[in-house]
């Protein structure tokens, strides 16, 4: 048999079959969980005022400074051989669109890239020395002016689209100014923009365990080629009021011991058939399917500098009979390592959605800061939003959805890897022009540059631009331009730039979909 | 027209039989044909010799669908094109689709065994009416229509990418129903 009788065993399925699928009309929800009718509470007003001080701290340990994933696969292998492919690829900066109808709007569009970061400063150590510093970031002003060539006032709904992680977010969200004044906008999330490959660095559909952000144009220009993108931005979040039951394993009592590690390990049978198991505050464990048997183990039961935090075991579907609590040496938990541990088990029921907000409230608010730090909470992010996107990598690639990725196994701290996955934010917000008037828009915003992290190109950052990728405004022209260049050379580009020559500002062709630029910090 | 009255036109030979059936599944057997043959031209020719054959074949042949006759008709002619002439690799979509189904293949036992043609149909079919309808309708779609899997993820709502592993779970589970039912290589 070869996949030819296969095609040919297909022909000759029955007319019903073939029939039905012509017609069928598919479900366009979440395979897992129905919509919640609450949608609008994931909607909320945000103030955006500007850069925000402090730098975030990545939400799971070890992962790296914010501002790139830390777990980006480079999946720019070729290590930027052209001019626009890198192995951390920030993405273009996008233009602004709308939701409806904007016929009748003229837009003339001019983007600013100041390259002021670059100029190098002295930074005062805490014993009072000094250091300098620059960075490799430009200040993008994205400005826009909208006329109403119509004879009635145009009320327009505007997104600004951002490509970007949710950390990078808390210092770099795009501020929006209307006629010179500063605008509220709600931020809305589309999904992770980017893929999953093997350890590798292929695509084996059967280890998709590393992220493989998207390293280039045209990544960009596959994920907005339709409207499919934007519109899960706005689609009901997954539903999590669901039933859970909870056994929080805290209190950890552990006799005097000369073990390096003493750790407690909690033990259960359970048909993994009728229940997904998930773990919060675990440090490891096993998980034999074929036998029925779950086990979770949390360490450093005596750590003066880590002291214990309560461990989790959340059931979704049936319960368990019992478990068992043993102390062990060390987080092997071999036999022969036994020791003198336990602790209080409680249990109780409640919701994953509760469960869920319960951890992440914790992990902003500091309960958790000696895992996690806590400076997202600091920064105006919608905390709904954070539910959010959690629970849609639960659902849609964790243990909960239809087909989990061998990526996560049921831990939730997986879950704050949603916050540094890179994604489109669009900030929305209305704007009435009035007829025959003109109405100017700005978007202003930091944006680091696109680098390889080793190569020939590793001092090169790159900047990128979409005249009118996923934008439905009527653009009458587009020029660009580059100020505080004194501390950059302009490499290759295709906008035309030159500054050491004066060539500072040109006008776009609108039949070209994005221009790119590569700088060096000016020795 | 109803596939009724277009038949009635077959068995009274008439002329407007052809003219008829093209009015009302060209569009279906052209997208069929070209997610198989992925060149206009050759897709337009098998969608030609499709109303021949219905033509030398109604009557004494009285489908009970015609849009699943005509399709099995164009299918059969596309592939048979396919065979024909694969080596010149100009049909991107018959190869994508097979190496997808190849996929489905259960897994090799000690010795050959025969499997008659009918009784894979009918264990695939088995194995589809098992299946959600959203599941079901979306592999018939793309192997038995061919339509891309990424038209097949806008329709549906979803990324590509989703759409894709969704499509490789669906392989997988019939690879199983299949090894199941005592289906071998």
């Amino acid at each position: 048999m070869n996949g030819i009788d296969l095609f040919d065993s297909i022909t000759a399925l029955p007319a019903e079959l073939v029939e039905e699928a012509e017609t069928h009309r598919f479900r366009k929800t979440t395979p897992w969980l129905r919509y919640a009718a609450a949608a609008a509470a994931l909607i909320l007003a945000v103030g955006v005022g500007g850069v925000l001080t402090g730098r975030i701290h990545p939400p799971m340990a070890g992962s790296g400074s914010g501002g790139g994933s830390p777990y980006a696969g480079g999946g720019g292998d070729e290590g930027g051989e052209n001019g626009y492919s890198y192995m951390h690829y920030v993405g273009p900066v996008l233009p602004l669109t709308a939701m409806g109808d904007a016929a009748g709007v003229a837009v003339e569009r001019h983007v600013d890239y100041d390259f002021s970061p670059y100029e190098t400063r002295t930074e005062n150590l805490g014993d009072g020395g000094t250091y300098e510093a620059w960075s490799s970031a430009a200040i993008v002003t994205d400005d826009y002016m909208l006329t109403n060539t119509t004879e009635d006032d145009k009320t327009l709904t505007l997104l600004y689209p951002a490509a970007m992680t949710v950390n990078e977010a808390v210092e770099q969200l795009p501020a929006i100014a209307v006629d010179g004044v500063k605008r509220e906008t709600a931020i809305y999330a589309g999904p992770y923009s980017g893929g999953f490959r093997d350890a590798s660095g292929g695509h084996d559909p059967n280890e998709r365990v590393n992220l493989d952000e998207i390293s280039d144009w045209e990544g960009y220009a596959s994920l907005l080629s339709g409207d499919s993108y934007q519109a899960a931005a706005f689609a009901p979040a997954p539903d999590l009021n669901v039933p859970v039951t909870v056994y929080k394993v805290d209190d950890y009592v552990c006799a005097p011991t000369d073990a390096v590690y003493p750790s407690l390990q909690i033990s259960f049978r359970v048909d993994y058939n009728q229940t997904t198991v998930m773990t919060y505050g675990s440090n490891g464990g096993s998980d034999d399917a074929q036998h029925g048997k779950c086990s979770r183990i949390v360490g450093g039961l005596t750590n003066e500098y880590r002291p214990a935090e309560p461990m989790y075991i959340v059931l979704y579907g049936d319960d368990i009979d019992g478990y068992t609590l043993q102390g062990y040496a060390n987080m092997g938990g071999d036999p022969g390592t036994e020791i003198d541990a336990s602790a209080t088990v409680t249990r109780y029921e409640t919701t994953l959605d509760a469960f869920l907000r319960q951890i992440i409230d914790g992990m902003l608010d500091g309960r958790y800061e000696w895992q996690y730090g806590a400076d997202l909470a600091a920064s105006e992010i919608p905390r709904e939003l954070l539910y959010r996107l959690a629970a849609e990598l639960l659902t849609q690639y964790g243990v909960l959805s239809d087909d989990p990725y061998e990526r996560y196994f049921g831990r939730l701290e997986e879950l704050f890897e949603a916050y540094s996955m890179r994604r489109i934010l669009y900030l929305s917000f209305d704007v009435t022009v009035p007829a025959g008037e003109s109405v100017r828009i700005t978007a202003a915003m930091r944006r680091d540059g696109s680098h390889d992290f080793i190569g020939k190109k590793k001092n090169v950052d790159g900047y990128d631009l979409a005249t009118r990728l996923g934008s439905t405004l009527s653009f009458t022209a587009q020029r660009a331009s580059v100020s505080h260049t004194d501390e950059i050379v302009m490499g290759e580009n295709s906008f035309g730039f030159d500054p050491d020559r004066g060539v500072t500002e040109v006008a776009l062709d609108p039949a070209v979909e994005h221009y790119w630029m590569q700088v060096m910090k000016r020795q | 027209m109803e596939d009724q009255a277009i038949i009635e036109l077959y068995f009274a030979r008439s002329e407007d039989a052809v003219g008829e059936t093209d009015r009302k599944y060209g569009a279906f057997c052209r997208r069929v044909a070209c997610n198989i043959l992925s060149v206009r031209e050759d897709a337009e020719e098998c969608v030609n010799d499709t109303y021949h054959a219905a033509w030398n074949a109604i009557p004494p042949e009285r489908p009970a669908s015609l849009r699943a006759y005509l399709g099995a008709i164009t299918r059969n002619l596309s592939v048979a094109r396919w065979r024909t002439e694969h080596a010149q690799k100009r049909f991107a979509g018959m190869e994508t689709l097979l190496s997808e189904l190849d996929e489905c293949v259960p897994a090799r036992e000690g010795t050959e065994a025969d499997f008659a043609r009918g009784e894979l149909t009918e264990a695939i079919a088995a194995w589809l009416r098992g299946l959600a309808p959203d599941d079901r309708a979306l592999f018939v779609r793309r192997y038995w229509y061919g339509d891309a899997v990424k038209a097949l993820a806008k329709e549906c709502g979803v990324g590509e990418n989703q759409m894709a592993q969704r499509m490789r779970r669906l392989r997988r589970g019939l690879r199983a129903a299949l090894e199941e039912g005592g289906f071998s290589v």
